[in-house]
């Protein structure tokens, strides 16, 4: 209401100002053209008046004169000629229209007129014998002369009332002239005020936005705070669940079949809430634009064998084919591999999940030359979607499925959908309830090659190598770790290894002294300790010409560790994100403790 | 033989001029439209250069199509151009005064003469000037063709019923 007030408030001054510039405009153009007019006739008006009296003056003395003889007659003539000159100047031209303004002087010009030309027979007479005519014509030129003189004076008297009339009417426009500047002054000054108005509070406005900015700002980095912490508070007792599950999974020969089954279960579920815990990291930094992606260009055959491979056993699981496209031709597109790798293992998890028994699942891929777009695919012909449902898909935390068996959060297709667009894509889907679904997303292709052949893809696995093995002479490992079932994770997971001396502390401080003491060959670091946290007691190692060769690897719960690190310029030899996998654990081991020798 | 060649010059410039001046200084054989008088070195009476109509005539006629604010519409003024009945009377004055037959009077630069082409009409749209039409003489500047002079001081200038000039 107040914006619409102050834009109609703007629109009349404006017009009222442009309204009174155009009228003060107007008003001095009239002036001008008055002022500048070329006034021939309005000015020598009266002067050609009385010269009408003059002439007819002049006859007399002539008609007089030659009642004496002093003259000739034709003299008469050529001064009627100049006297008929003098009132024809009135019939044609600016001086008719400057005496139409006098209208007496109109009026008794017309009659002096008529006298003067109703004089012609008795000229004419009086050129061939002027002496019979000259008391009459001298009559009559007596007569004219005094009307004439009348003339005169009512020209004289007409002109200066026209002339004040005039004056009064300039007086009048000039007073308009001012009202309207002073009003135009006015407003101009209305239109500044209300311009530093305007000013104020659009500064005020702006101050306020900067408060509410930082407000927000504050918020969002305590978000991201409190997300942080709470995804390290999660993953530090995940880290034990599935620590422990992996190392009795790998003692398999001492528990019995039904112990084995429960394990793996305790694993399975670990896991779908690790990928839980990674989902909602990954939306809530979508959503405050912290999350970082590396775009590269791609081969969309082996985003499409690496996403393929990775829901593979999923599938057979739950008896459904994967089809993937047989093609000749391989695509680059520019994508973060990683991501793609989450958004089409998304849609190929989704596929399975809600589909049924003996369905199937096919990656399909499709070049639209007219756009240059790819447009990746994955179809199914699983249960579909409702379509009153279909605008709530890409909905974060909106879960579809009727069936609450089918296990999901919701966050998935959010995520897929946001992580599309970050890397400058389309996403989209078509799907038909009881007939099955396709999502597809669409990339600009950067290049077409000639696609590998499928076996020679095909991943060489390495065998695991027989990690129990170790260099001799004997290696020590410290582990500075504040967690005791971490520690406790650790330990067991070393007591497999022989030749290796695991050295544990829950201290920052601590583990510096160890350090110096028993000088080991590998320290494995966690970054969350109290008083002196992993970053700070990285950073004296690496101050400490003594430890600073001694390689670190950070084994955290913080995702961001990497990052933070990085800030401060520290050097870990790597970063291992809790929960561990044992595996994975034990072959960095090896990498810094020397290869494992043949029995 | 130098002093040969300029003789000669001298002499054939005589001959074209002479017929020339000769005839600007005929008398009238009319009656007398215009008179010329004053700082003049040409004349055909007692320190004047008299005219009648048919004299003016066989100068350079010149026409101009102009509005002016004694006419309704635009007029074509004809006759001679000032400046050459100035040559042809020789005048050596810097302006002239012009008088009318009512006796008014007018002075006029002769450097107007030079600088815009000022017509002694005799003529109004071909027909000649009589008296009750502001004959025998009107003097007309080139009012359209020069705007700079429409303004008053060139409307004064413009005397009608001209008969005396008078080289000062």
């Amino acid at each position: 209401m107040v914006k619409r007030i102050r834009s109609i408030l703007g629109v009349v001054l404006a017009a009222a100002t442009v309204i009174l510039a155009i009228a003060v405009t107007a008003t001095i153009v009239t002036l001008r053209e008055g002022a500048l007019e070329v006034r021939v006739a309005k000015d020598d008006l009266y002067w050609s008046i009385h010269q009408i009296e003059v002439e007819v003056m002049n006859m007399l003395i002539i008609a007089h004169a030659l009642q004496h003889g002093d003259h000739l007659p034709e003299d008469l003539d050529i001064r009627y000629s100049v006297l008929l000159s003098r009132t024809d100047l009135f019939k044609k031209g600016e001086f008719r229209e400057a005496i139409s303004l006098l209208p007496k002087t109109q009026a008794l010009m017309t009659s002096v007129t008529y006298q003067i030309e109703a004089l012609s027979p008795l000229f004419d007479n009086a050129v061939n014998d002027p002496d019979p005519i000259l008391p009459e014509l001298i009559d009559k030129l007596d007569e004219t002369r005094r009307i004439a003189h009348e003339l005169t004076l009512i020209a004289h008297q007409e002109q200066v009332t026209l002339r004040v009339a005039k004056r009064d009417e300039l007086a009048n426009i000039f007073f308009y002239a001012e009202v309207l500047l002073s009003v135009l002054a006015v407003t101009v000054l209305i239109g500044f005020i209300s311009l530093y108005w305007l000013m104020y509070l659009a500064k005020q406005a702006k101050v306020e936005a900067d408060f509410h900015r930082r407000r927000a700002e504050a918020n969002s980095d305590a978000k991201s705070r409190f997300l942080s912490n709470m995804s390290h508070e999660l993953r530090t007792p995940l880290n034990a669940v599935m620590g422990f599950a992996q190392l009795m999974q790998m003692e398999s020969r001492n528990l019995s079949r039904e112990q084995m089954q429960n394990i793996d279960e305790i694993y399975k579920a670990s896991e779908h809430l690790l990928s839980l815990i990674n989902d909602i990291m990954d939306l809530s930094k979508i959503e405050s634009g912290q999350l970082s992606i590396s775009i590269e260009p791609c081969s969309v055959q082996s985003l499409v064998n690496e996403s393929v491979s990775m829901i593979r056993s999923m599938a057979m699981m739950n008896n459904i084919s994967v089809y993937e496209p047989e093609v000749r031709l391989d695509y680059l597109i520019k994508v973060d591999r990683t991501r793609m790798v989450q958004v089409l293992t998304n849609f190929l998890t989704n596929a399975i999940k809600y589909n049924r028994k003996g369905g199937w699942v096919k990656v399909e891929l499709e070049h639209e030359s007219r756009s240059g777009m790819l447009c990746l695919s994955v179809a199914d012909n699983g249960i579909g979607i409702h379509k009153k449902d279909h605008h709530k898909v890409f909905k974060p935390f909106e879960r579809l499925a009727q069936d609450m068996a089918i296990e999901g959060t919701g966050i998935g297709l959010a995520l897929s959908q946001q992580l599309v667009l970050l890397m400058n894509g389309q996403i989209g889907f078509k799907s038909k309830e009881g007939q099955g679904s396709l999502f597809w997303v669409k990339f600009p292709i950067l290049d077409v090659v000639k696609a590998q052949d499928r076996s020679a893809v095909k991943a060489v696995s390495p065998r695991p190598p027989d990690l129990e093995i170790l260099a001799a002479p004997k290696a020590t490992v410290l582990y500075i770790e504040d967690n005791y079932s971490n520690i406790r994770l650790m330990e067991s997971l070393f007591a497999s290894l022989r030749n290796v001396q695991l050295l544990t502390t829950n201290n920052g401080e601590q583990g510096i002294a160890m350090a110096r003491t028993y000088r080991p060959q590998l320290v494995l670091l966690d970054l969350n300790l109290p008083t002196t946290s992993g970053l700070d007691v990285c950073s004296r190692f690496q101050e400490d010409p003594e430890l600073a060769d001694i390689p670190i690897v950070a084994v955290t719960a913080n995702v961001n560790g990497s990052q933070e690190a990085s800030r401060l310029g520290l050097k870990f030899q790597e970063f291992i994100l809790k929960p561990i996998d044992v595996e994975l654990m034990k072959s960095t081991i090896f990498k810094y403790l020397g290869r494992p020798q043949a029995h | 033989m130098k002093a040969l060649r300029l003789i000669l010059v001298v002499f054939g410039l005589g001959l074209i001029c002479a017929p020339a001046l000769a005839e600007g200084l005929n008398a009238p054989q009319g009656r007398a439209a215009l008179t010329v008088s004053g700082k003049i070195a040409n004349t055909n009476g007692r320190n004047v250069a008299k005219f009648d109509l048919a004299m003016l005539d066989q100068l350079p006629q010149h026409s101009i199509k102009t509005s002016t604010p004694w006419f309704d519409a635009p007029k074509t003024f004809s006759g001679p151009l000032a400046r050459d009945l100035m040559k042809l009377v020789g005048a050596q004055g810097g302006k002239v005064k012009a008088i009318a037959l009512n006796d008014y009077a007018t002075n006029i630069p002769i450097q107007d003469f030079q600088t815009y082409d000022v017509v002694l009409a005799t003529r109004i749209d071909g027909e000649t000037l009589n008296i009750r039409e502001k004959g025998p003489v009107f003097v007309i500047y080139p009012f359209d063709l020069v705007p700079e002079t429409k303004n008053e001081i060139f409307f004064q200038r413009c005397i009608w019923q001209l008969v005396q000039i008078k080289v000062e």
